[in-house]
């Protein structure tokens, strides 16, 4: 019996580590969204003037949600994984695309894309850093608690 | 007629307006917003039209900034060709007038920001507006150049329109519409091709080859160099219908850049606040016909 619930425990860690890890694979994944946005984004006002609803409508993932939310005016939309700091970051980004004529709407997304880049390395290092060790971590307790049991 | 650019506190009192009898919205921040209906500027309030200036809805800066992102699709660069010029058209051809901060790079305007008052115009399509005058610049399916000249505001566009689908409906050849300001987007007809956002110069340089129109529509001319577009035009054998700033035929003769003898009919219209209410049509010697 003290087998079966500390295999268990251990099984049940391990998926907790999991998941934790998994906000790392979000914000990095949100981060790559926003990048290649903020790359796409500079090329339509450059050239082909495509209306931003136009350049949103054609994708579905958090980041993309996030600026048709904050289009809509809607506040229903959260990020977990983010914090206060990038959300207001997100925000104050989504709230000044699109205003201007195209020269200083340029210069706007020129001055920010190195921001966002650094924002983006940093994610896939984290991602990197922790991803593994979350679900080591969440191994390892399960592993100590097996132990107890047994 | 979608007007859901609209603020929903705007939207929800024009429902008790007859739109039929609109003709424009004032917005100025900080300023209660104005309809004209019917020949008379009033208040707009939440039941409605009123004379009432302390029942009126104020307009706010966020008003203004909700229209022009919901107008603009929230990329004004997208716009900024017209912004530059002034205005911006709907999808449906409303056309909004802007006030606001010009921004000039040298003599070069970069855009106007800032937007404090909006004017917006609600188009109208009249059927058979044009019939009084029709026969008198149409006789024996022969078509006469035509100008069309009052103040602001008295239906020049609304005439062109209608006269644009009695002529297709007359199937006398392709017609050209050089629309500047994307007003005339409501009108479509298996004879008419639609050139719009573009200036006069460069849509009558290129139209005229490739397009092979026997009759161009075009609004406001308003420089010489539209002048001389529409000269070099009618010289070479097209027929044109056009609108013009003007409020009388003795105006129009001592403006610089009249050119005498090109237009064969000039329709001139009453001033008295009845859209599209034609006063007098002169012929090309300017008597009255």
């Amino acid at each position: 019996m003290n087998l079966f619930f500390g295999v268990l425990l251990l099984f049940i860690s391990t998926i907790v580590g999991y998941y934790l890890s998994l906000k790392f694979v979000k914000k990095r994944a949100f981060y790559e969204n926003f990048s290649s946005f903020n790359k796409t984004f500079t090329s339509e006002v450059g050239f082909s003037q495509k209306t931003l609803k136009d350049i949103i409508s054609k994708f579905d993932n958090d980041f993309y949600n996030f600026l048709k939310n904050n289009i809509n005016g809607s506040k229903d939309f959260s990020l977990k994984y983010l914090s206060e700091e990038e959300i207001t970051f997100v925000k104050t980004y989504a709230n000044s695309i699109g205003v201007g004529d195209k020269h200083s709407q340029l210069e706007f997304l020129k001055s920010i894309t190195t921001e966002i880049d650094n924002r983006l390395k940093v994610s896939i290092e984290n991602e990197k850093k922790y991803k593994n060790l979350y679900v080591k971590l969440g191994f390892l307790i399960g592993l100590i608690c097996l132990i107890i049991f047994l | 007629m979608d007007l859901s650019f609209l603020p929903q506190n705007i939207l929800s009192s024009l429902k008790l307006v007859n739109l039929d009898n609109l003709y424009e919205i004032r917005m100025r921040t900080d300023f209660a917003v104005k309809v004209f209906v019917l020949d008379k500027f009033l208040y707009l309030s939440k039941d409605g039209c009123t004379l009432l200036k302390g029942n009126a809805i104020v307009c706010t800066k966020s008003d203004i900034d909700y229209v022009i992102k919901n107008v603009t699709e929230y990329s004004e660069y997208a716009h900024n060709n017209k912004i530059k010029c002034g205005y911006l058209t709907t999808k449906e051809g409303i056309r909004i007038g802007i006030a606001g901060e010009c921004v000039f790079d040298g003599n070069n305007i970069v855009t106007i920001k800032n937007i404090t008052s909006l004017n917006i115009r609600i188009p109208h399509n009249v059927s058979g507006c044009s019939s009084y005058f029709f026969n008198k610049i149409f006789k024996d399916n022969q078509l006469y150049s035509t100008l069309i000249m009052s103040n602001p505001f008295l239906g020049k566009t609304t005439l062109l329109k209608d006269l644009a689908i009695k002529l297709n409906e007359k199937n006398i050849g392709n017609l050209l519409l050089i629309d500047e300001r994307g007003e005339f987007s409501s009108v479509k007809g298996e004879n008419i091709d639609n050139i719009c956002f573009c200036n006069k110069e460069y849509a009558f340089s290129y139209a005229v080859r490739s397009l092979a129109p026997k009759i161009i529509i075009t609004d406001e001319l308003s420089t010489k160099e539209d002048w001389k577009c529409v000269e070099l035009t009618i010289n070479s054998g097209l027929k044109i219908i056009a609108s013009c700033h003007c409020p009388s035929i003795d105006y129009l003769a001592n403006k610089t850049y009249f050119i005498n003898g090109l237009f064969d009919r000039y329709v001139v219209l009453d001033d008295s606040y009845k859209m599209g209410q034609v006063k007098c049509v002169y012929d090309e010697e300017f008597n009255i016909i």
